[in-house]
């Protein structure tokens, strides 16, 4: 009997052992509310994101009603200046490509870049094509970045005014803010749905919110590194020269804008502002980074490393691709190196599996 | 009786095996019809350009979707007439080759159980299971027969119970014992499991788990030989299996091991079941006695491989749940919650140009998955990836390195590879791989 009720106590000393551990970091099994995290997401940062984008863009399309009418250069002018706005607000919303959204597949359909510039020549000679087609890149945000800003002022002008030919440019111009307009209202009201279902999806499963927004934050912050900077800069390829026409908006050379943009806004959706965020969920579990500091901490360091470094380009970003190759090459490292933060860390602590890498078959 | 005649010479009524034959057929028919069902053959063999390999076996290639939907469709086809016990040996022996074949094209997709199976079908072959309550013995009647020796049943009951041992002394780490890992990653996902899931919320119920699947594994195998233990030992089987079954993504492991797992019972229990189908004794049968010189040195070599290989990662020192060398084919299930992000960096020699490549170029999501935790694998991309750029960029001897970095059981990530490495120079061997970084977190990984 003394001997078993040594083994008992044995036992008993091992089960609790994890509780004496100076490990500090709490279980999967946490307390923490998902679901106020996601109302506040929700309300505070991607809806408000959302209306924005679509309030841009009608002011666009209403801008161009009336330089499709008057076809004059300071119409023109404020064209230009609400695709810059709008195109701003767009490349925040590109963080959150995941339940409307990714109904309406709204990144690829409005902004593949960079544009096929041939290809929109041809449809416009033609008459015959589909701004609808999957995966086309003659359509959103780059096609209008051709059209709207590629030449001097008197032969944009001439493009939609030409007696010819203009009819055509104008139709097909229209036709691309058609279809924006329709995504992000569809987008708009999507979320009016689905925020419930959003607010109450918690837990760590795959599909779940926590597990979308991390996973929708990491594809897109790879893309910005690898599409808006690395391409361009000659990185992703070896012995290749930088590619500056590869830049997203190289016509309207608002490239850098948009880059810092999308990296800045990576920090603000980690951060949700100075809301309740996922840096607020990761200090809560006592998430470690592995320096030993608070992941938190980690992350938000590398978000600025990236924000300084691209903060030292000089404009256009498609000649600091040529010209400034330290700088570009410091920023592109700085952002490979959050990769492991956000990518592999921060889905540890939180115990959510990164799934757009998806395990076809079983596992034991 | 002797050791010899006892446990290995000793004409035994075939039943058990009958019963064996049956519910294995049964069971790798219909794996292998779900796995076509499941389009896993157009994901895990069609879509991929580059495959990795097991050791040794680098030069077995894959046939394209067409064809590999053809040899499942021939795995299924040679699964049900083992079932049926048509045409026994020739079909066991296809479905042996076919199955390890299917293995061998891409060690992306190893798992325990596929092994298992290798394994199994491996010594069926061996076995005249075709000689009762079969289509063989209705068609070929002078092949029938009553008895097997002994060690026909005895091998597989070996195996099964260093399946269990395995996998039981595997989990006798400091991280499933005393951080409940991977169960405490795993278990909180299910919480939305009818009825149970509020307890998967809980911290202890990981720890529950963790103690009582390890208490489990270590000794469910001898309450399975010991007669008197052996039907409530069963009934645990089915609990625990079915338990996981419906708990984590591990396909075909449970069914296989509760389908197999009868083969413990005497012969008059398989007698009797099998009696509800018709199953009797032929009387006027002799007793035969097929013996070979064969049979003694066979299992010793079998045994003995399958006691020692499972050791393997003593050899290797370090964390074997760190490295992973010595961690396949020994029972190692379930023990991991590992991601991992691989950055693999070409350098022209020549110019000194270095960039960065982009995985989805050369991998499936899988296979980079499976890819970025697994040195061996890690290797194996560096060379098709010298390979790639020399032979398509033209770049003479390209050098590869990688900045890898990996989170091991909801730890922060660590640096896995030595970055200044050029893993190109590297070629794999059993040696230890000095170019993994050590693991200081969790020196035991056993």
């Amino acid at each position: 009997m003394r001997r078993f009720r040594g083994v008992l106590f044995l036992m008993m000393g091992l089960f609790f052992l994890p509780a004496c551990e100076p490990e500090t970091t709490s279980s999967c099994a946490n307390d923490y509310d998902q679901g106020t995290l996601f109302t506040r997401l929700a309300d505070d940062l991607i809806i408000p994101a959302y209306a924005d984008s679509k309030n841009e863009v009608a002011s666009l399309n209403a801008s161009w009603t009336a330089f499709s009418q008057s076809g004059t250069s300071s119409d023109l002018l404020n064209v230009q200046n609400d695709f810059k706005s709008a195109y701003e607000a767009f490349v925040k919303v590109e963080y959150f490509e995941f339940g409307p959204a990714e109904d309406v597949a709204l990144r690829t359909s409005l902004n593949n870049f960079p544009a096929n510039t041939l290809l929109i020549e041809a449809n416009i000679s033609s008459g015959t094509y589909d701004l609808e087609a999957p995966d086309n890149y003659y359509a959103g945000f780059p096609a209008l970045d051709y059209l709207l800003f590629s030449g001097t002022e008197n032969e944009i002008l001439d493009r939609f005014n030409n007696a010819n030919s203009g009819d055509a440019f104008r139709t097909y111009v229209s036709g691309i803010l058609g279809i924006m307009v329709t995504k992000l209202d569809a987008v708009n009201s999507g979320w009016d749905s689905y925020r419930g279902n959003f607010i109450s999806n918690t837990g760590t499963a795959a599909g779940t919110s926590l597990s979308l927004i991390i996973n929708a934050l990491n594809e897109n912050f790879e893309k910005t590194k690898r599409d808006r900077l690395g391409i361009p800069a000659g990185l992703t390829a070896l012995n290749a020269p930088p590619v500056p026409q590869n830049v997203e908006a190289f016509h309207s050379g608002h490239s850098l804008v948009l880059m810092k943009e999308s990296f800045s806004f990576a920090k603000e959706f980690f951060r949700n502002g100075n809301g309740e965020g996922l840096d607020n969920f990761l200090d809560d579990i006592n998430a470690l980074g592995s320096n030993g500091q608070s992941l938190t901490s980690v992350i938000n360091g590398g978000f600025d490393d990236i924000n300084s470094s691209v903060n030292l380009l000089p404009e256009p970003l498609s000649d600091a691709v040529i010209n400034n190759e330290d700088l570009v090459t410091q920023a592109f490292s700085d952002a490979s190196r959050q990769v492991v933060h956000i990518k592999t860390d921060m889905p540890t602590m939180l115990c959510v599996a990164i799934t757009y890498i998806d395990n076809p078959s079983d596992s034991d | 009786m002797g050791f010899k005649e006892r446990f290995i010479t000793r004409q035994t009524p075939i039943a058990p095996l009958v019963t064996f034959r049956i519910i294995f057929g049964i069971l790798m028919a219909y794996g292998a019809l779900r796995f076509l069902y499941s389009g896993w053959v157009d994901e895990l063999y069609g879509e991929p350009t580059f495959f990795f390999s097991f050791y040794g076996f680098n030069g077995v290639e894959p046939l394209g979707t067409t064809g590999m939907t053809l040899i499942y469709f021939g795995i299924a086809l040679t699964a049900i007439c083992v079932a049926l016990g048509f045409l026994y040996r020739p079909a066991i022996i296809s479905f042996f080759l076919l199955f390890t074949y299917s293995e061998l094209v891409d060690a992306t997709n190893y798992l325990n159980h596929y092994y298992l199976v290798v394994l199994i079908s491996f010594l069926m072959i061996f076995m005249p299971l075709g000689s009762k309550f079969s289509l063989d013995a209705k068609l070929f009647p002078k092949k029938r027969r009553n008895t097997v020796p002994v060690w026909m049943i005895n091998i597989l009951i070996f195996q099964l119970c260093v399946v269990y041992f395995y996998a039981g002394f595997a989990k006798l780490n400091s991280d499933w014992l005393f951080r409940a890992m991977p169960m405490a990653v795993w278990l909180p996902e299910r919480q939305d499991f009818p009825l149970l899931g509020f307890f998967f919320k809980q911290e202890w119920t990981a720890f529950i788990f963790s103690w009582m699947g390890a208490i489990y594994d270590c000794t469910i195998w001898i309450f399975l030989l010991w007669k008197r233990t052996r039907l409530v030992a069963y009934l645990f089987v089915l609990v625990f299996h079915l338990m996981t079954w419906s708990l984590f993504n591990i396909g075909m492991f449970p069914l296989i091991m509760i389908g197999l797992t009868p083969i413990f019972f005497s012969a008059r229990f398989h007698e009797h079941l099998l009696g509800i189908f018709g199953y009797e004794e032929d009387w006027n049968l002799k007793e035969r006695a097929g013996k070979s010189w064969f049979t003694f040195p066979f299992l010793i070599a079998f045994t003995a491989i399958q006691v020692l290989l499972p050791l393997r990662y003593l050899y290797y020192g370090g964390n074997v749940l760190w490295h992973e060398q010595g961690y396949r084919f020994s029972w190692r299930v379930m023990l991991l919650e590992k991601s991992g992000t691989a950055t693999f960096r070409v350098k022209d020699p020549e110019t000194g140009d270095e960039a960065p490549i982009r995985n989805s170029n050369h991998l499936t999501a899988f296979q980079e998955k499976q890819m970025a935790i697994q040195p061996d694998f890690i290797l194996q991309y560096a060379h098709h990836l010298h390979d790639y750029y020399e032979e398509v960029h033209g770049i003479v001897d390209p050098e590869i390195r990688a900045d890898v970095f990996v989170a091991l059981n909801r730890r922060p990530s660590r640096r896995f590879i030595d970055p200044n490495v050029d893993l190109s120079q590297i070629n794999d061997s059993f040696a230890p791989k000095e170019w993994v970084l050590p693991f200081k977190e969790m020196k035991n990984g056993n």
